[in-house]
């Protein structure tokens, strides 16, 4: 029995040795720990959603809030509007993530047409397309009437839209309300050498910690289609790797190899470079400290606002900080043909005229000018570009400085019966543009003018001209319309990209002058809905218009803006001086006239009716 | 319930009872082989040694090789795991950070993430390095599970419900085969707090590195065991061999030794124990040898000197002897006195001349120069003409001697001559120690041997001189005179004789009931006695008064 005992343990103990000494092929459930717990509420919350139907008891509220009801989730957007519709009509409303904004020219009004049941006519503007990525195109409808019928419902208090709108509405009202944050992307220009801009309009319901990964999805999807043609997409085959987690001190995007991909034809940039600076330049609003790029392949960067984050946006002249948001630009206008400093430049307009137009027989004669600055490989060049008027003709007389060394100045051999103001375009300043005799011309500091073709579908007069910031867009005021155009730069030949055109539409009626006022506005001079000149800020895409200024006096024939640093603009106001017929206004002060008393350095009595074309020292 | 336990009992005994029946089975079989083993081990030191190191090195080995490779195989394990877990949180963190911002589960872009996730956190699946990673909503049935390949049947529902519904972080391994072979996997699970609610991330780590380098070091220990359990073997027989070699050497010479070789040594060498051992036994040898040469020179000296004086005294007696007879012959015309003399010197020489005859015979047994003389022979004659002889002393005595002879003959192939000696030495005796009772005479025979007991009802023997009467000169009554009986040689040369016949010779007696002495001998000279066809005991013997209580006996052997 003992042996037995024996036996049978030595045989468990081999079949436990044989057994038992491996990784077993199937094991109990083990416990480790309990699983992390939410932690604190990392996201930020999200914003304002647009109002429900109910929300309304008023058929004014109603219409307005009908109006707002596309304001938010392209996605959800043609839902919450067909939440509005009464069941039987909802058919009738459109589908897909594309909205139409219309501007109200007037308030809506109603005709009754049944029990509580009123026809609601608005007089409207349209104003572009909101696309699912935020970005406002142009308009793809043309009526200016639009109409649908609403009913009370008894005893609820509330309102059905019973014969909607064919087509998805918002009021361009909300882009500029708490539903949407304004947005901009950037966009490498074509030569890679500047960030281009590109407005786009975020939801505010979208949650906080979203917003980023939005926005890096926007930037892989591509600029606004009327953008593309004049800068650098991100590669076509860029995918996002991961959501970007905000908030938090670092962000981190990641993407695929395909993002750093140079585009055909270029070499010797560092991709990686530039695709973090351009994320931050976008996500600007989001970095707290600092952003890592993540690439496939690729070694982690980290990117912060050092000297190069600043200086790849040219619309940019200098870090944040409050030197920045007191800094005053040099103001000068023009008095009986001579370049006068104002009052409300800095030190109070005291210290000299700049070296280049000190030179004998440069200031004189003058009928307009543009003074440019930029610094360059060289050092700090200074460019002047003075419309003179020689024997009934208008003529360029162009100076250029490097540091204090001045070129001798270049008078342009064609003569023209009318020339508008001139503008530098920035990045690099090597040529500028001009309107003469109602067309536009190219010009470089030898006095060379050359035509500027502009695409089929732009008025053939041209009235004005103005450069973005970036020098790589233009706004031209053509038959009445306000144009941005895409330009592409290649040494000092300028070509405007075809398809690269986005009419503005803008409340103003005779626009007369446009100048940019922001990297992404433009300030315009026109009659507003009373005929009275007024002078509106727009952005680009036409979405957001503000009134700036009103006057009571006859049409504006100059203006000019001092855009604002990108990184400066909320705290900024617009600096818009112009001129009228007998008279000259710089919108900055409270008294927006220029006083006889601001022309600093002006012989004897100064008539504040003969000072025109104020401008500013661009840098 | 109660059914259910019934049915369990009996199933488990049944099961029971299967186990046994094929362990008997085994234990016949083994049995079988295990016989020849039992004798081996009972029989050589050398493999009970080499067997129990065997034994003894394979369980400590084996529980050796046990203990490394659970503690390998742990260690292993253990490893995997820590990585596994401490790459499953920094996934958790990374999937919570990527999902903190969603707040509604039925957001496209959630599906989506969880893609992207998995997509991420596997890094490019288990083909380019990265691993196996699986994100499940079981909570929103709709978001469907997000993973590199489909690795489904490696969650294990119990798994499921510890990480989704008890939120814990929970490992197990699984085996599973996806195509190519059966796969061992780790699987690490997390729950991934989110906005809309936890989501479950689970880590799925291959074991095949893991598997096979616990199979390869099972495999290298089990051989490294084996080698070493063998290597003991091997090193416990060449020991062993070294020790029990000189001692079966030993054994061997001591053999020889008593077999009387004794010249045989060993072989001495070194100065170690054994040749200590070996340098003892020779010295032992030695000195037994010694010892023994010099008792048989004794001996030899002694039986010499006893033939030769019973030489030298046979001339002078036979002289006396002439000398005795003439005067014996004359003793009528002497003095009485004288005559009487004469006569007494003539019984004296008679007794005399019958020692000197029976010492020379003592002698040649001593000296080994007694023969056999074996024939054919009818014992029932013999018995009758001894008893005939001794009629006269019978009749002289008054005993009466009673014949109990088969009616047949019984034939056996002894010597007639020693035979008949020993049966007169026996009745005289008999007769002499009889008391005048009556002797009884038996003869008895089978198929291998025949007997012949002599019984008398004299003083009989004291318990223990069954033995002594058969040693030379001895006497039941020391003070008693020589005057009777023989020479005291007669029972010792019976015994030779009885010896040189392979037979034995034994007595019985108790005092006051007399004596009996048994003469049994071989039917065919040469024969091995095995039993007698007489009794020892007598059948009126009463058994109480012997105080030995198994019958005393002498049992000679050839």
């Amino acid at each position: 029995m003992r042996r037995r005992i024996i036996l049978a343990t030595l045989a468990a103990a081999l079949a436990v040795g044989l057994t038992g000494c491996g990784i077993p092929d199937e094991t109990a459930v083990r416990d480790i720990g309990p699983g992390p717990k939410p932690g604190k509420q990392t996201s930020g919350g999200a914003g304002v959603s647009p109002p429900t139907r109910e929300a309304a008891t008023t058929k004014e509220t109603f219409t307005a809030n009908f109006l707002n009801a596309g304001a938010g989730e392209p996605d959800k957007m043609a839902e919450r509007i067909r939440g509005y519709v009464s069941e039987s009509a909802r058919s009738k409303v459109g589908r897909g993530v594309s909205i139409n904004v219309i501007r109200l020219r007037e308030p809506a009004t109603y005709t009754e047409v049944g029990q509580e049941t009123w026809k609601v006519t608005l007089n409207v503007e349209q104003v572009g397309v909101l696309d699912g990525h935020g970005s406002v195109g142009p308009p793809e409808l043309t009526n200016s009437t639009v109409q649908f019928t609403i009913s009370g419902i008894e005893g609820d208090n509330t309102w059905f839209v019973t014969d909607p709108p064919k087509d998805l509405l918002l009021n361009a009202e909300a882009l500029t309300s708490t539903y949407f944050i304004p947005q901009t992307i950037y966009f490498w220009s074509l030569d890679r050498t500047t960030l281009v801009p590109d407005s786009r309009y975020m939801a505010s319901e979208l949650d906080k910690g979203r917003q980023p990964t939005r926005i890096v999805d926007w930037l892989i999807s591509g600029p606004s289609a009327w953008l593309e043609p004049a800068v650098s997409p991100l590669s076509s085959d860029t995918k996002s790797n991961q959501n970007v987690p905000y908030p938090k001190d670092r962000l981190d995007v990641a993407l695929n190899a395909a993002a750093a991909e140079p585009p055909p034809g270029t070499s010797n940039i560092d991709m990686v470079l530039q695709l973090g600076q351009q994320l931050m330049w976008s996500l600007r609003q989001y970095v707290e400290v600092d952003l890592q790029l993540l690439l496939d392949g690729e070694k982690a960067r980290v990117f912060t606002r050092d000297a190069a984050f600043y200086d790849v946006n040219a619309a940019n002249r200098a870090p944040e900080g409050p030197e920045l948001e007191e800094a005053q630009p040099e103001r000068f206008a023009i008095l009986e043909g001579k370049i006068y400093r104002l009052k409300g430049s800095p030190d109070g307009g005291r210290q000299p005229l700049p070296q280049l137009l000190l030179t004998k027989g440069v200031n004189e004669g003058v009928v307009s000018a543009a003074l440019a600055r930029e610094t360059s490989d060289e050092g700090l060049r200074t460019a002047a570009a003075l419309v003179i008027q020689q024997g009934g003709k208008f003529k360029l007389r162009l100076v250029t400085a490097v540091g204090d060394s001045v070129r001798p100045p270049e008078t342009s051999a064609l003569g023209f019966a009318s020339m508008g103001r001139p503008v530098w375009l920035k990045a690099p300043m090597n040529v500028g543009l001009v309107v003469a005799d109602k067309k536009l011309w190219r010009f470089t500091p030898d006095g060379q003018l050359e035509r500027v073709a502009l695409p089929a579908g732009i008025d053939e007069d041209v009235a004005d001209v103005s450069a973005a910031p970036d020098g790589r867009q233009i706004a031209v005021l053509a038959g009445g319309q306000v144009h941005v155009l895409g330009i592409s730069r290649d040494g000092v030949t300028v070509q405007v990209e075809n398809k690269s055109n986005r009419r503005v539409s803008t409340p103003l009626k005779n626009v007369s002058a446009v100048d940019w006022s922001e990297e992404t506005k433009v300030a315009l001079a026109g009659a507003g809905q009373d005929n009275k000149p007024a002078v509106w800020e727009l952005s680009v895409d036409g979405a957001l218009a503000q009134r700036q200024y009103g006057d009571s006096g006859g049409t504006v024939t100059h203006l000019v803006a001092y855009p604002d640093d990108p990184v400066a603009s909320e705290f900024s106001t617009t600096k818009v001086m112009y001129s009228r017929e007998d008279a000259a206004f710089d919108l900055a002060g409270d008294k927006p006239a220029i006083e006889a008393d601001e022309v600093v350095g002006a012989p004897g009595e100064v008539d504040p009716d003969k000072v025109t074309s104020p401008f500013f020292l661009l840098d | 319930m109660a059914a259910d336990t019934r049915s369990v009992t009996a199933l488990t005994a049944r099961a029971l009872e299967a186990a046994l029946d094929l362990w008997r089975r085994v234990a016949r079989r083994g049995a079988v082989i295990a016989g020849p083993l039992h004798h081996t081990w009972r029989r050589s030191l050398h493999f009970r040694i080499v067997a129990i190191t065997l034994v003894a090195s394979s369980v400590l080995v084996s529980s050796f090789a046990y203990l490394v490779a659970t503690q390998s195989t742990n260690i292993l394990l253990d490893r995997t795991r820590n990585a596994a877990l401490k790459q499953l949180r920094v996934d958790t963190d990374y999937a919570a950070e990527q999902l903190s911002s969603f707040n509604q589960a039925y957001d496209p872009q959630v599906q989506t993430s969880l893609r992207q996730i998995v997509s991420t956190l596997s890094r490019g699946g288990p083909e380019q390095g990265g691993a196996i990673v699986v994100l499940t909503a079981s909570r929103h049935p709709y978001l469907k599970p997000a993973q590199s390949v489909d690795v489904s049947p490696l969650i294990s529902p119990d798994l499921a419900r510890r990480v989704a519904v008890d939120g814990w972080v929970s490992d197990q391994i699984r085996t599973h085969d996806f195509g190519s072979a059966p796969t061992k996997y780790l699987v690490t699970g997390s729950p991934v707090p989110t906005g809309f609610g936890p989501v479950e991330l689970y880590y799925i780590v291959p074991l095949s590195t893991e598997d096979q380098t616990a199979g390869q070091i099972r495999t290298m220990v089990l051989f490294t065991g084996g080698a070493l359990v063998i290597l003991l073997g091997v090193l416990s027989a060449l020991v062993t061999r070294l020790v029990v070699r000189p001692v079966r050497v030993a054994a061997r010479t001591a053999q020889r030794l008593s077999a009387g070789l004794l010249d045989q040594r060993m072989a001495v060498h070194g100065e170690d124990d054994l040749a200590l051992l070996a340098a003892s036994f020779n010295q032992m040898a030695t000195n037994l040898q010694r010892q023994i040469v010099r008792l048989e020179e004794m001996s030899r000296l002694q039986r010499r000197f006893t033939s030769d004086v019973s030489h030298e005294l046979r001339t002078p007696l036979t002289t006396v002897r002439m000398a005795a007879d003439l005067i014996f012959a004359e003793r009528d015309e002497f003095d009485p006195t004288v005559a009487r003399a004469a006569e007494l010197l003539q019984a004296e020489l008679d007794r005399f001349e019958g020692l000197l005859t029976d010492l020379l015979e003592i002698s040649r047994f001593d000296a080994g120069f007694a023969m056999l003389d074996a024939e054919p022979t009818d014992l029932v004659p013999v018995v009758r003409r001894v008893v005939e002889r001794l009629d006269g002393l019978s009749s002289r005595a008054g005993v009466l001697i009673d014949l109990s002879l088969p009616e047949t003959p019984v034939i056996a192939e002894v010597d007639p001559r020693r035979v008949e000696r020993i049966l007169r030495n026996l009745v005289g005796n008999a007769v002499e120690h009889g008391e005048g009772r009556p002797v009884s005479v038996a003869l008895g025979a089978d198929e291998a041997a025949v007997a012949v007991t002599v019984r008398d009802h004299g003083i009989g023997l004291r318990p223990g001189e069954e033995k002594l009467v058969f040693n030379r000169f001895w006497r039941a009554d020391p003070s008693r005179a020589r005057q009777t009986g023989g020479t005291g040689l007669g029972l010792s040369i019976s015994l030779e004789d009885a010896r040189l016949h392979g037979g034995w010779l034994e007595a019985w007696g108790a005092p006051a009931q007399g004596a009996q002495f048994r003469l049994t001998l071989p039917v065919r000279a040469g024969d091995r006695l095995t039993s007698s066809p007489l009794r020892l005991v007598p059948p009126d013997a009463v058994p109480g008064h012997t105080v030995d209580v198994r019958p005393p006996t002498l049992e000679v052997t050839g």
